[in-house]
């Protein structure tokens, strides 16, 4: 039998079904190299996984003598690259050889002429000709192997934490709490002075007491037959979560008991909620919606273009969007009464897709190596931190108590989670978890850190007094 | 492996064409066939490829060495190969059935999902049935199975590059999985776990049909 798990093995159908076409001998170097020739990068590269909002790290621009190291390089590659128009190119260059030797020859001649007649006055023959290195050096810069790394062309700056605080972060040595729930946990909340979780292919959602660490409720929302409980959000009075994904399902947590099952066309994505309002969004729509409890429906709606998270401060409604290029986001400020895009934030090339609120300031945990700060009332990033190390992928992030917390989950064994200290401005500790995480949600709730493992199972990580 | 990469990576940053071909000739059979997965088109899938190779070489001066290359460059790839094809709409009847997606979304599946749509794809009775039934999904789940399957990326990060939540990527998933079982014609008469499909797979005859039945390349 295959050890390989079935992801592995459907991939590997998909593989043998391209390779119909797409033999293992495809060769598009020629082509590509061909193409270099062709074009020009621009003269500042546009951001691509790691770009800054501190000038200071953005990347220099390429100089026109890299350029000519990179074409001279292309066009002595092994590879055959179709035809391309270079002959004169190559005539000019040989020609400037000759012009260069010619002169060199006619300096030494000079030169030794001169030590020869001067002989008899210091005993010296031929005393050292002076290199005439500056006649050369158009000749020598067309060399295809005496590459020099310009320093036009150094590699910008990453996302690194400057080499004081590097690897000097405090380690809290985590407490680990297993507590199982139902198959394939998905997103937890805190709320009610629990931590609720959907088990997305139950149907269920878990409720867990952090003072016994036990599961006192097992809740079913999704309708018969769907097994879908995908997102949830908590608040002391309500507890709503995406069913389906095309229902919306209030718990009561006093009761612990389905008080609304409410139909929603089209589906909604994870919702917030403040002063007892639901804000809803919805990837496939492009809606950010407003849903009154007391109604049971919306009553207010605004188009937002891919959006990705919401938030709520007060006086506004903060959506996370996808800025249409695939690689960087936006946040808008959506006036609440009115649903008008009030201001725009723009990450600078940074992609985000989560955001959190504490004290004045939205924090957006990038994918691209840094914690950015966004002031609500200037609705600017007014400081960006970069990570303590480099982040595999998608990190999660919670806050509380004046802290945030970046989970970089690989399920790596060497996956760890940095503290961020708001008052201080610093990263202040690094919490090793080893390989628990993969992906998920992360919460946090007396003083402790939740999140899932691949085992169904809630690991609550105990943050030191 | 690794250490070829990192080293074609530092050539590139040093303005080094030669580093691009390294990762070109590492990448690009798996590139074009997750871009030909995706467009059903292999002469586009190679342009989008060569020049996705290129924007790489282009703003490699942003690219943190310390990342693996080939993950972010493949995920970009699939990104393209999407955009591209959803420029071109208009005129691929095959996304034609994108539509369709508002019916399992309102609810409409019936309340017993049927066998595991995964088995399904892997019984698929040849290669063409399993191409033409991935041609008929719509765009943005053809999209989500080659980036989850094909790719192999958890479910986080098919969510980060289609740009939607996780639980909107497994959404987006699960309808994929079962159009698919409705186009490789499964039936509804009991739910298979996913133990079951592998115990089915190892006992297969491959000599009945194509599908892998356990043995490994």
């Amino acid at each position: 039998m295959s050890n390989y798990s079935l992801r592995t093995r459907l991939g590997r159908r998909l593989d043998q079904v391209a390779a119909r076409d797409i033999p293992d001998n495809l060769d598009l170097w020629p082509r590509i190299a061909a193409r270099r020739v062709g074009t020009r990068p621009p003269a500042e590269a546009r951001n691509w996984v790691g770009p800054a909002l501190d000038t200071r790290r953005r990347p220099p621009s390429s100089s026109p003598a890299s350029q000519a190291t990179e074409e001279s390089l292309l066009l002595n590659t092994a590879a055959e690259p179709e035809p391309v128009p270079i002959t004169q190119r190559r005539w000019a260059r040989e020609g400037l050889k000759l012009v260069a030797a010619a002169i060199v020859f006619g300096l030494v001649g000079a030169l030794l002429a001169l030590a020869l007649r001067d002989d008899g006055n210091d005993g010296n023959v031929a005393a050292p000709v002076p290199t005439p290195a500056p006649i050369f050096t158009p000749s020598v810069a067309a060399t295809p192997v005496a590459v020099q790394p310009s320093a036009t062309t150094a590699p910008a700056t990453t996302a690194t934490l400057p080499s004081s605080q590097t690897g000097s972060l405090p380690v809290i040595e985590p407490v680990l709490v297993t507590i199982p729930v139902g198959q394939d946990p998905q997103t937890l909340a805190a709320g009610a002075g629990s931590v609720w979780v959907t088990n997305s292919s139950d149907g269920t959602v878990s409720r867990i007491d952090p003072a016994t660490n036990e599961v006192i409720a097992t809740i079913e929302v999704s309708s018969a037959g769907s097994h879908t409980a995908e997102a949830i959000v908590a608040s002391d009075t309500a507890v709503w979560v995406t069913a389906g994904p095309t229902q919306l399902v209030q718990i009561d947590p006093s009761t612990n008991e389905v008080v609304a099952t409410v139909p929603v066309d089209p589906p909604v994505d994870a919702p917030v909620i403040s002063d007892g309002v639901l804000w809803t969004w919805s990837e496939d729509s492009n809606l950010l919606r407003r849903f009154d409890p007391a109604t049971t429906s919306f009553n207010a709606s605004t188009s937002i273009v891919r959006p990705l998270r919401t938030i709520v401060t007060e006086g506004a409604v903060w959506v996370l969007h996808d800025a249409g290029r695939g690689t960087d986001s936006e946040i808008l400020k959506v006036d609440p009464t009115t649903g008008d895009v009030v201001a725009t934030v723009s990450l600078d090339g940074y992609y985000a897709l989560s955001m959190l609120v504490a004290g004045e300031s939205i924090w957006i945990p990038t994918t691209d190596g840094a914690l950015l700060q966004v002031d609500v009332e200037t609705s600017q990033v007014v400081s960006v931190y970069p990570y303590p190390e480099a982040v595999g992928r998608v990190p999660l992030a919670t806050t509380g108590e004046g802290r945030v917390w970046v989970c970089n989950c690989t399920n790596e064994p060497n996956d760890v989670i940095w503290q961020f200290d708001i008052s201080t401005e610093q990263w202040s500790a690094r919490i090793p978890v080893g390989d628990l995480f993969w992906e998920g949600s992360l919460v946090f709730l007396d003083n402790a850190l939740w999140s899932y493992s691949q085992e169904d199972a809630i690991i609550r990580i105990q943050l030191p007094d | 492996m690794v250490v070829d990469e990192r080293d074609a990576i530092k050539r590139m940053k040093a303005g080094d064409i030669r580093g691009l071909e390294t990762l070109v000739r590492a990448y690009q059979v798996r590139a074009v066939r997750a871009a030909y997965l995706i467009t059903h088109d292999r002469p586009l899938a190679e342009d989008i490829v060569q020049t996705a190779f290129l924007r790489a070489y282009e703003r490699i001066a942003q690219f943190d060495a310390e990342r693996p290359f080939g993950p972010w460059f493949l995920r970009s790839v699939a990104n393209d190969a999407t955009k591209a094809i959803s420029r071109r709409r208009s005129t691929m009847s095959l996304d034609s059935v994108a539509d369709r997606d508002v019916e399992d979304a309102a609810g409409l599946d019936p309340p017993d999902p049927g066998p595991s749509p995964e088995a399904l794809l892997l019984r698929a009775e040849s290669d063409g049935e399993l191409w033409d039934a991935l041609g008929r999904l719509p765009l943005v789940q053809r999209e989500a199975i080659v980036l989850r399957y094909h790719l192999e990326l958890p479910e986080a990060e098919v969510a980060a590059r289609l740009g939607v939540a996780t639980g909107t990527a497994k959404s987006r998933l699960h309808h994929a999985r079962k159009r698919l079982q409705k186009l490789l014609g499964g039936t509804r008469s009991h739910r298979t776990s996913t133990d079951q499909v592998v115990e089915r797979l190892a006992t297969a005859d491959p000599a009945n049909g194509t599908m892998e039945g356990g043995t490994e390349r």
